[in-house]
């Protein structure tokens, strides 16, 4: 990664990461363990999430990415191993402030369902600490204006994923994990999260980018994992052509023995 | 995973050692128990019950302080020998909470006349005993839930908590002194060397049992988590 | 933490289901008591104490649980755990937020019940309501980490209370002890004890809770 003062802003603060030709990754997480019951669904699993990048996460169905995104956001504990956000460790003192750091989007809308948009935002604003918050100018960017009062309940799934997104951008976080986002929006939403995307990378965030979708994957991100099983079988450091992408995602997922 | 060859391998302490040292221990306290001891002067036959009795109180309380060691000790480090000895030990203690009450109740119904009262040392030990089924159901209605041995052990901990109030709870309700345990009082009881004898046979016969058990368990325990883990792996392929 | 208060009081005041079905359930229950014991033999303040905390520890049971469902619903709980707050500021915050509500319960049921059980030899005085308060912040306490955990499991509605019930024993004695005596103006003097180990008991558990649900707060 090239050096040179990059400025990231959240909170109203800024942070400079400073004029080094190494830069502190953004995720640094090392031999993550996670098991459920008796199941072992990631194995040892080391990975860099590198500032300024839009990393791809590929996989098959049950493969742990989704566990793998709860655990580098925080919402899970690996049963070991060691995450660090900006080179602070997650899960020890000032963990806590890091995970101002972080905007999440998972499978679930993660919203309260019997209050209106609006309200919802301001809730998040006051979690995590931001004074004032435009949750006007939160809402226009994801295309919920119009339904800023409405009650969250008769919201339909497309919609509830934008104020998901809404939610996880409030805070300007330097980071974004998404959890296959895509999904549910129509081609307007779809549209948004794109201007967003870009928005945020153009601005040196990181992006984690959980999708099955190759195509967006090629267009998004510079990097791509594929993750099979815990572990991580292949690791792509040019995903510009979908096509190539599947190929070697069947060649990957093929060759593990049935 | 250890667990998975620790099974395997033979113990010669687990295995053999210890069960014969219990063995041993509750043959020769049986037969002080019943043959050996004389007659206490007030109750009579019925007495010979307290020395079971008074152990398995005393392994009942104790399991429920093993529980909360395991638990801490899962919570620091997510080893599933942790969580497998804290259940194990729940289960052995519910076993013996069980078992005092049921003696407690042979015992009282010659002595007392009634089967039950609500003294302070039956109240608490029937919470205790709501405690354990507590645990104990935690797991198993949660069984397959993610969180559960988690949420296990904080309850673990959290119930040993309760324990000090319960005791200053009971107490206050009804009134301190409780008249009917007779082993309070210096003057009927233990006075043959013998009864002395007898209780520390019977004790170190109770303590070696408890843990006995709890190997035992731990052990199911541990075969029973390798046999999910098997189970769910194969599923996935 | 007071965020999260407030936002529990909002989506209370909104919907209002908590609080509602909260004090049917009680009534109900009271009318269970009057079907199946007999009133006349329940007039009288020695048995008011008593049944209001047996009421309120079922119908309390059930908004508690009520209270974790909301987090979970849409995954908020989630969002809850990503935020960046000490987990045992949403443990107080929620605490917080529960205890209200059992109050709120409380304060209506108890002239319910007054009014259904007879006002004979009632002399209330300030030992009820406080009373009134340590008992509920005990349950609160206990209540809000054990629904917490409760609610991520499958059988949360039969778990909660079974998980709750035994540890609420001693401060169920206390609590109808000093309640009672503060229906029937007893001095504060007389039940000190109780009020003492209360208090023990609320220190003791909201400061487990406090400690302990760092470790709950997962998905």
């Amino acid at each position: 990664m090239a050096g040179g003062h990059r400025e990231w802003t959240f909170s109203g603060r800024s942070v400079r990461l400073g004029h080094v030709t190494e830069i502190e990754p953004a995720i640094c997480a090392h031999a993550l363990h996670k098991s459920f019951g008796g199941r072992q669904i990631l194995n040892g699993l080391s990975m860099d999430l590198r500032a300024g990048e839009c990393l791809g996460l590929l996989g098959g169905n049950g493969a742990g990415k989704s566990t793998l995104l709860r655990i580098l956001g925080g919402t899970t504990r690996p049963t070991s191993g060691e995450i660090k956000i900006f080179g602070v460790p997650l899960h020890g003192d000032g963990g806590t402030a890091s995970r101002a750091k972080i905007g999440f989007v998972g499978h679930e809308s993660m919203v309260y369902r019997d209050l209106s948009p609006r309200e919802n935002l301001e809730v998040f604003a006051s979690l995590y600490g931001l004074k004032e918050v435009d949750t006007e100018a939160c809402l226009q960017r994801v295309g919920l204006a119009h339904a800023a009062n409405r009650a969250t309940r008769t919201l339909s799934r497309g919609m509830l994923q934008r104020l998901a997104l809404a939610r996880a951008t409030l805070h300007n976080p330097a980071i974004l994990l998404l959890d296959e986002p895509f999904t549910g929006l129509d081609d307007s939403g779809a549209g948004r999260l794109r201007e967003i995307l870009d928005d945020h990378i153009a601005h040196g965030g990181s992006t984690l980018l959980i999708s099955h979708t190759l195509p967006e994957v090629a267009q998004l991100c510079s990097r791509g994992l594929i993750l099979d099983r815990g572990k991580f079988a292949h690791e792509l450091a040019d995903v510009s052509d979908a096509e190539a992408i599947r190929d070697i995602y069947r060649q990957t997922i093929a060759t593990r023995s049935d | 995973m250890s667990s998975k060859t620790e099974n395997r391998v033979s113990h010669p302490w687990r295995d053999a050692a210890l069960p014969l040292l219990t063995g041993g221990f509750m043959l020769a306290a049986l037969i002080m128990i019943f043959f050996v001891v004389p007659n206490e002067k007030v109750q009579g036959v019925t007495q010979r019950i307290f020395y079971f009795h008074v152990h398995l109180a005393w392994m009942a309380f104790g399991g429920f302080g093993f529980v909360a060691i395991a638990s801490a000790w899962y919570l620091k480090t997510g080893s599933p020998r942790a969580d497998q000895l804290a259940l194990a030990n729940a289960e052995v203690g519910l076993l013996f909470t069980t078992l005092v009450l049921v003696t407690g109740a042979i015992w009282a119904r010659p002595i007392w006349g009634v089967w039950w009262t609500w003294d302070p040392r039956l109240t608490m030990s029937v919470v205790l005993w709501a405690v354990y089924a507590a645990y104990i159901m935690l797991r198993r209605l949660g069984r397959g839930d993610e969180m559960i041995t988690r949420y296990a052990a904080v309850l673990g901990i959290v119930g040993v908590l309760n324990i000090p109030i319960l005791v200053l709870a009971i107490r206050l309700w009804r009134g301190v002194h409780p008249a009917v345990v007779i082993s309070e009082d210096p003057e009927a009881g233990l006075k043959d060397p013998t009864m002395i004898w007898t209780l520390v046979i019977a004790g170190v016969a109770m303590a070696l049992l408890f843990t006995w058990l709890v190997s035992l368990r731990a052990r199911f325990a541990a075969i029973d988590d390798e046999l999910e883990t098997l189970h769910l792996e194969g599923e996935s392929r | 933490m007071w965020q999260i208060l407030r936002k529990d009081l909002r989506i209370e005041w909104r919907t209002g289901e908590i609080l509602s079905s909260m004090l049917l359930l009680s009534l109900l229950i009271i009318l269970v008591f009057a079907f199946t014991l007999e009133p006349s033999r329940l007039r009288g303040p020695e048995f008011l104490g008593g049944l209001l905390w047996a009421t309120l520890l079922f119908s309390g049971t059930l908004a508690l649980n009520r209270s974790f469902l909301l987090e979970r619903e849409s995954g908020a709980w989630s969002a809850l755990a990503l935020a960046p707050i000490e987990p045992g500021s949403i443990y107080l915050g929620k605490l917080l937020a529960n205890l209200v509500v059992l109050l709120a319960g409380a304060g209506v049921l108890l002239p319910l019940m007054v009014l259904l059980l007879g006002t004979r030899g009632l002399q209330p005085d300030a030992l009820l309501p406080v009373s009134l308060i340590l008992g509920m912040v005990g349950f609160a306490a206990i209540g809000t980490l054990f629904s917490a955990m409760a609610s991520g499991t499958r059988a949360r509605e039969v778990l909660m209370p079974l998980l709750t019930f035994p540890f609420l024993a001693p401060l169920l004695i206390a609590a109808s002890r000093t309640t009672t005596a503060g229906l029937t103006g007893e001095p504060l003097e007389a039940v000190q004890s109780w009020l003492m180990l209360l208090g023990a008991f609320d220190l003791v558990f909201v400061v487990a809770g406090w400690l302990f649900f760092d470790y709950v707060l997962e998905d």
